[in-house]
C-alpha cells in the first residue's frame, strides 16, 4: 500500500528523525504529541499536529486508543513508533492494524514472539543460541522470584519482561537486597511498561555489550547490518556506542552475525531489529532482541552508509528490497554520544530548565540529532536527552579525537549538560584501548565528576564579561543546590 | 548567547557568554561553566529555614511511594520516600538517625522542586 500520509507515535529526536525521513520520501507527516510537547522541534517540523493526551507518559505516548485515534482523524495510511514507550507492544500493532492502517515495524505477532523476553529465550533455544541461566516462569510472586535468584546464584539481575533501555532492571549483589530490589523493578516495568511480569538472570560481570542490526524483507529475506558495541552503561542504559566494536575478531563476528540472523529468519522478522548479546571470555549469550529501531542506529546508518529510517518505511510500504548482505560492508568507524540534561558535578543529577542557548557545531562526520530548539525547555516529564551527536572517521582512534573536539564545541545555556562526563569517558585508557566491559562506568565513574573549580583565569574572564552582559528574558530554571553538596540524596537515584 | 573578547593576565581570550537572571553562563576553551558575583551579606536561599535534617524535593516529580509515617523513628540512610522524575526513580533517605515529626506529602502527590516533604528532628539521647 502507498504511504502518502505517516503518523508518528513519539517525541523528540526520533520524531524529528523520522519526519526527516519522511519529508525526503514525499510523505506528510502527522505528530501525535502531549500538551507540553508544543515547544519542540518535531512539532514546528511536522505537517500536521494532533494532540492525544497531557503530560503523563501513561495518558498520551502510551495510550494506544488516543495515538490511533489521532492517526486515524488525520487520514494517515501508517503509524511509526518511534523507540520507546509503544514500540515494542504487540497490542498497540495489533491496534494499529485492525484500525486499518500500517504498523512500521515487525507483525505483531512477532513482537509478542520475541520482544517479550521471556518467549524469545525459548526462540532463541530452538535456534540453539546459547542464553545465560536464568529464570523466566509466570510465576511472579516474590517469594519465588526471591528463592530463583537464590538457586542462581548472586550476583544476580532482575528485568522487565517487556522492557528495554534499562528501566526496571536491578542488579542483586545478595539475598538481604533481594526483596526491596525485586519488588522496585516490579514496580518500576509497572510504571514504564505497563506489566509488572520480570525475569531473573546471572549477572555477568564483565561482559561487553555487542548487538547486531539485523532487517528483515517482506519476504522474509534477513540480513545483518553487523555489529555495534554498548559496553559504556550506566545503570544499563547506554551512554555511548559504537560501530563496529573494537573487540570482536572475524571468527567470533561471523559466529554471531549468524546466531543474530538465524534467529531473525525463525521468527519471520520484518524490519529493523536488535539482537542483544553478552560477550565474555570469547563466548556470547543472547541477551534480548529488540523489536524496533534502536536509539543508537545511526553508528550503522554512518559506517555502512544506508538509511534504516527510510528503509522501515518502505519495507512497511512493501516498496524496499533488502540489500545484499555481500554490498553491506562496514567501512571506517562510528561513536555515538548521548548528551543528557544533567550535572556531572553533581553525581548527575537532572537538570530541568529552558534551553536559552544551544550551539552544535556542524563540520565534516558529525552529525546532530536534536529534539529541541533554542527556548524549548526540558521538563521532568521525560528522559533528560537533548541531543545524540555521532561521527565518523577512517579509524576508531581519529573518530575519538573527533568527538572530543566536537564535544569541545558544543554547549546550551540555562540547562547543565553531561558533556564533561563524556569527556571523561572518551579519555580513559580503557575506553581508548577498546577493552571497557559493561562494568566500565562502576568501576570509574559512578559517582560522576568532582565538583568543577574554576580556574583564576576562568572567575577572571567571568568577573569581566559579567558587567557587559545585558541579562536576557530567559529566566533559567536550572536545579540549584539548595543544600550542602553532602546531600544524602544525591547518589540514591536510579533508573526506571 | 553573544560571544565577547577580553583580555586576561596579558591573553586574548574570546568565550560566548550569556547573563540568564544573575547568573552568568560562559563557554570558554572547551568548557562551560557559570558565574555568580558574591552573594551579599544576610541574603537568605528559599528553604534555609528548614532544619538540616529535613526532607524536600530534589526536583519536581511525583511520590510514589511514602515508607514512614509520623513519629517512627528512623535510622540514618533509612528509606523515607521514593519519588519518581524524568523516568527515574529516586530513593529519599533519612540523612540523620531521629524522628519524624510530620510527613507532608502522600503517595501520588505532584510535589515541586524545594518543597518540604518529610520533617525529622533529631533524636533525644
Amino acid at each position: 500500500m502507498k504511504i502518502t500520509k505517516l503518523a508518528i507515535a513519539n517525541r523528540g529526536e526520533v520524531a524529528v528523525r523520522i519526519i526527516r525521513a519522511c519529508h525526503e520520501l514525499g510523505i506528510k507527516t502527522v505528530l501525535l504529541h502531549s500538551e507540553p510537547d508544543t515547544e519542540s522541534r518535531a512539532y514546528r517540523l511536522a505537517d500536521e499536529k494532533i494532540c492525544i493526551g497531557p503530560a503523563p507518559t501513561s495518558e498520551s505516548y502510551l495510550n494506544i486508543e488516543a495515538n490511533v485515534r489521532g492517526a486515524v482523524s488525520a487520514g494517515a495510511q501508517a503509524i511509526h513508533p518511534g523507540f520507546g514507550f509503544l514500540s515494542e507492544n504487540a497490542d498497540f500493532a495489533k491496534a494499529v492494524i485492525d484500525a486499518g492502517l500500517i504498523f512500521v515495524g515487525p507483525k505483531p505477532e512477532t513482537i509478542r514472539a520475541l520482544g517479550d523476553k521471556i518467549s524469545a529465550k525459548q526462540l532463541i533455544k530452538q535456534a540453539l543460541v546459547p542464553t545465560v541461566p536464568g529464570y523466566m516462569g509466570s510465576d511472579q510472586s516474590l517469594n519465588t522470584l526471591i528463592s530463583e535468584a537464590e538457586k542462581i546464584g548472586f550476583p544476580a539481575i532482575v528485568k522487565a519482561a517487556a522492557g528495554g533501555g534499562g528501566r526496571g532492571m536491578k542488579v542483586i549483589r545478595n539475598r538481604a537486597e533481594a526483596e526491596e530490589l525485586i519488588a522496585s523493578a516490579q514496580r518500576e516495568a509497572k510504571s514504564a511498561f505497563g506489566s509488572a511480569t520480570v525475569f531473573l538472570e546471572k549477572y555477568l560481570d564483565r561482559a561487553k555489550h555487542i548487538e547486531f542490526q539485523v532487517f528483515g524483507d517482506a519476504t522474509g529475506k534477513c540480513v545483518h547490518l553487523f555489529d555495534r558495541e554498548c559496553s559504556v552503561q550506566r545503570r544499563h542504559q547506554k551512554i555511548i556506542e559504537e560501530a563496529t566494536s573494537p573487540s570482536l575478531t572475524p571468527e567470533l563476528r561471523n559466529e554471531m552475525a549468524k546466531a543474530a540472523v538465524n534467529l531473525a529468519q525463525k521468527a519471520g522478522y520484518r524490519g529493523a531489529g536488535t539482537v542483544e548479546f553478552l560477550v565474555q571470555d570469547g563466548k556470547f549469550y543472547f541477551l534480548e532482541m529488540n523489536t524496533r529501531l534502536q536509539v543508537e542506529h545511526p553508528v550503522t546508518e554512518m559506517v555502512l552508509g544506508v538509511d534504516l529510517v527510510k528503509a522501515q518505511i518502505l519495507t512497511a510500504a512493501d516498496e524496499f528490497t533488502i540489500w545484499k548482505q555481500t554490498d553491506l560492508i562496514p567501512r571506517g568507524h562510528a561513536i555515538e554520544c548521548r548528551v543528557y540534561a544533567e550535572d556531572p558535578y553533581r553525581a548527575g543529577m537532572p537538570s530541568t530548565g529552558k534551553l536559552a542557548a544551544m550551539h552544535f557545531p556542524e563540520g565534516p562526520g558529525r552529525r546532530f540529532e536534536v529534539g529541541f530548539e533554542e527556548g524549548d525547555e526540558i521538563t521532568s516529564y521525560y528522559d533528560p536527552m537533548v541531543a545524540k551527536i555521532i561521527v565518523w572517521d577512517e579509524t576508531r582512534p581519529r573518530a575519538i579525537r573527533k568527538m572530543l573536539r566536537t564535544l569541545d564545541e558544543t554547549f546550551v545555556f540555562g540547562v547543565r549538560l553531561n558533556i564533561p562526563y563524556l569527556k571523561a569517558i572518551l579519555s580513559n585508557p580503557e575506553f581508548v584501548d577498546g577493552t571497557m566491559t559493561t562494568q566500565f562506568i562502576s568501576k570509574y565513574l559512578s559517582e560522576g565528576l568532582s565538583p568543577q573549580k574554576l580556574s583564576e583565569e576562568q572567575t577572571a574572564f567571568a568577573k569581566l564579561a559579567y558587567g557587559s552582559a545585558n541579562s536576557t528574558s530567559f529566566s533559567g530554571h536550572q536545579v540549584k543546590a539548595n543544600r550542602s553538596a553532602s546531600s544524602p540524596w544525591t547518589s540514591h537515584w536510579r533508573l526506571i | 548567547m553573544r560571544s565577547v573578547t577580553l583580555e586576561v593576565n596579558g591573553q586574548t581570550k574570546t568565550a560566548f557568554v550569556q547573563k540568564l537572571g544573575e547568573t552568568l553562563w560562559v563557554h570558554l576553551d572547551g568548557e562551560t561553566f557559570t558565574y555568580e558575583p558574591e552573594k551579599k551579606a544576610g541574603r537568605k536561599k528559599a528553604g534555609q529555614s528548614q532544619s538540616d535534617s529535613d526532607i524536600s524535593a530534589p526536583m519536581p516529580g511525583k511520590i510514589t511511594k511514602v515508607a514512614v509515617t509520623d513519629g517512627a523513628v528512623v535510622t540514618e540512610g533509612q528509606l523515607l520516600l521514593v519519588l519518581e522524575a524524568m523516568k527515574m526513580e529516586y530513593s529519599l533517605k533519612a540523612s540523620i538517625a531521629g524522628r519524624v515529626k510530620a510527613v507532608k506529602c502522600k503517595a501520588g502527590d505532584q510535589v515541586t522542586l524545594g518543597q518540604l516533604l518529610v520533617e525529622v528532628e533529631p533524636q533525644k539521647t
